[in-house]
């Protein structure tokens, strides 16, 4: 069986009454690390990450009904992950009053408190430059560098054009190699 | 279609090294969480939903007690306009005037010609009156006794000149 035919199953199963909750735990099981980092690198936070992810799961559970399966589940999962972790620094940005560049100060913020970063100097510096990107340009860059998913599967995810994702991507790069250099 | 598999190929590869970004989690994080969210979703299920909650009897009644308050505010309206139509309308109340010298601080109340009640019965039997009325009976001593009481002597002063 594919794995295409797989997904298929365990959707008819997420929406079959008496196969529902061992549906959800093979798809929480299969799907939980690849949202969590997808996640945890747009909030910084290990606290905000874990709300989101159990957000995002909750909304799995209520909307499988109408889940019409015209995208892929790992799209339409990561798309509400990402929908859901806009929503969440948005409403930071809100609520902390906070300029163009505020969600930047919060990350940054975030980073430098977080107890769960390991990693070495160079990661660090990586992070700074990218914490300090706009929010877009971030999500695209982490899809790309970290996550190393292909154009079309991003646009698919993102809902945006390959050639909108390059010129992002593109930008992204730039200011980081500027951050490095001293410039940006 | 392809696309579809690859995907469904990466998320089957281990997890790439460089995908964590030196971010770390606690230990056993993702042993626990599907059971975490269980206890989440137990939860929720157990709540019932905030708009559904504050549903009270003002819900349900709200279209017919918008319906009560627009003919309430409807027969207010009709009620005022026909008192303010009768005659009995202004009994009471003391109209002013400006001041002869012009003057809109000095307000002068103007004669209370409505200071008694008329019922429509009165009202009417004085109509009758008034087309009854023989000129040869308004006599002096009548007429003298009318401008004493309605007309003040500047008044009276004035329309003699």
């Amino acid at each position: 069986m594919g794995m295409i035919d797989k997904d298929k199953e365990l959707i008819a199963d997420l929406k079959t009454e008496g196969k529902r909750e061992m549906a959800f735990q093979s798809l929480v099981k299969s799907y939980q690390e690849r949202l969590y980092w997808h996640i945890r690198k747009m909030v910084v936070s290990h606290d905000d990450a874990d709300d989101l992810m159990q957000n995002v799961f909750i909304k799995v559970w209520k909307n499988i009904d109408n889940f019409r399966e015209d995208s892929s589940l790992f799209t339409w999962l990561f798309r509400i992950a990402t929908n859901e972790s806009l929503s969440f620094l948005q409403q930071k940005k809100r609520r902390n009053l906070l300029s163009i560049d505020g969600t930047s100060e919060y990350l940054v913020e975030s980073f430098e408190s977080d107890a769960h970063f390991e990693g070495d100097e160079l990661q660090k510096k990586l992070q700074l430059a990218v914490l300090k990107l706009p929010d877009k340009q971030r999500i695209v860059f982490n899809m790309k560098y970290y996550d190393e998913m292909k154009y079309e599967e991003m646009a698919e995810i993102l809902n945006t054009s390959v050639g909108a994702l390059k010129a992002s991507y593109h930008h992204a790069v730039k200011k980081i190699e500027a951050h490095f250099e001293g410039e940006y | 279609m392809v696309m579809k598999e690859n995907m469904k190929h990466r998320m089957n590869k281990s997890e790439l090294p460089k995908q964590r970004a030196g971010y770390t989690v606690p230990d056993g994080y993702f042993d626990s969480f599907a059971d975490r969210l269980e206890i989440r979703i137990n939860r929720e299920k157990a709540t019932p939903a905030p708009r559904e909650a504050t549903k009270g009897w003002i819900f349900y009644l709200k279209p017919a007690l918008s319906v009560a308050a627009g003919l309430a505010l409807l027969l207010t309206l009709s009620v005022f306009f026909m008192e303010s139509q009768s005659p009995t309308f202004h009994a009471g109340k003391e109209p002013a005037v400006m001041a002869p010298n012009g003057n809109s601080d000095d307000l002068l109340p103007l004669p209370n010609v409505f200071a008694y009640t008329v019922t429509d019965g009165q009202f009417f039997s004085a109509l009758t009156d008034m087309e009854e009325y023989d000129e040869s009976k308004l006599s002096k001593d009548v007429l003298a006794d009318y401008l004493a009481t309605n007309c003040s002597d500047f008044e009276i002063l004035n329309a003699s000149k």
